[in-house]
């Protein structure tokens, strides 16, 4: 691999993936609570990332030649960010809605406000008065 | 290759603060949290930028070892949201 | 033929994650940015490699994320709840929803699932 493509190709997935981590850090700023936020993250790692990991695979590739191990590196990489950032993120989820953040007014419809149908939500310690 | 790796780490600085500044301008706890990750990322890229500036021969470690234990830091923050419990 | 499903199910979740990341990104200098939801929807998912699988695909697409999982008794199925951001409708939110889990579950059972029961959650 000569020195042009392996500069041409760092630099398209190299710059995709920052301008995919910038746009995240800017979409934060378009949303109004935590779940969206959580929720405007994921092209980051989900896309971002693995451009990141692309990029660093084929300066390998330029650098010192291909090898079996590099490969399989870059691809559990790709798969751990995948799956990593998903548990990740619904774990962070979960305990922002535990832990009593506040959900953005209009959010609309809430089907977690009201219990589901059917479901007698009546706290039987709950003394009789 | 040098011009290019500086600016992904241009774009990435870019991106860590305006996170940064989400954090001062944010009211609740769970924002901040997210921040945290989107800042830890961010650094992986740049450490990864910075091998491909000085042609090291680990970029691929780094970033292979530090996107399998990139879960740690926010289920302990998440821990810290719940105070603790699961 | 499980084979097959599973190559489809991979494609279609890196084409979800590409067109999903487009969405958020090209939506970002619009005025109305997002319209955020959360729905719920029964799931016909039963084992715990199913659910766990449903979940994670959701989260990894850009634009849903789960936000709870109600366990199911012997005669409710386990409820998922998602927080939608860029769907017109609560319905086109469950639509999208329930074509994943078909394909999911012609994955992991190697024939296509049955029709979904109640997909309103005998809501009006």
């Amino acid at each position: 691999m000569n020195e042009a493509l392996a500069t041409t190709l760092v630099g398209i997935f190299g710059i995709t993936g920052s301008l995919l981590l910038l746009g995240s850090a800017l979409a934060m700023f378009r949303v109004r609570d935590a779940l969206s936020r959580i929720n405007v993250f994921s092209p980051a790692t989900g896309l971002g990332m693995p451009f990141i990991v692309i990029a660093a695979f084929i300066y390998d590739l330029y650098a010192s030649g291909f090898s079996w191990s590099s490969l399989i590196m870059a691809v559990i990489a790709v798969l751990c960010l995948i799956i990593v950032s998903s548990v990740a993120s619904n774990t962070l989820a979960r305990s922002a809605v535990l832990s009593g953040q506040p959900v953005f007014r209009k959010t609309s419809p809430n089907r977690l406000a009201a219990p589901p149908e059917g479901v007698v939500d009546i706290d039987p310690d709950a003394k009789d008065s | 290759m040098i011009v290019i790796a500086s600016i992904c780490a241009v774009i990435l600085a870019a991106a860590i603060i305006i996170g940064l500044i989400r954090v001062l301008t944010a009211r609740d706890q769970g924002s901040r949290a997210v921040v945290s990750d989107l800042i830890y990322f961010s650094a992986i890229a740049i450490v990864t930028m910075l091998g491909i500036t000085v042609s090291s021969s680990i970029v691929l470690d780094v970033i292979f070892l530090s996107s399998m234990v990139g879960i740690l830091a926010t289920i302990a923050l998440s821990r810290i949201l719940t105070r603790g419990h699961r | 033929m499980r084979v097959i499903h599973g190559i489809s199910y991979v494609g279609f979740i890196v084409w979800a994650i590409i067109t999903g990341s487009a969405t958020i990104i090209s939506r970002l200098f619009r005025s109305d940015y997002a319209q955020p939801m959360i729905v719920e929807l029964p799931m016909r998912c039963a084992t715990d490699l199913e659910v766990t699988l449903f979940a994670s695909s959701i989260t990894i697409t850009p634009g849903t994320l789960v936000t709870a999982i109600a366990a199911g008794t012997s005669t409710t199925p386990p409820v998922i709840f998602v927080h939608a951001l860029f769907e017109e409708s609560e319905e086109s939110a469950l639509d999208g929803l329930i074509d994943m889990e078909s394909r999911l579950l012609s994955m992991t059972r190697g024939r296509a699932p049955g029709p979904h029961a109640d997909p309103q959650g005998g809501r009006p």
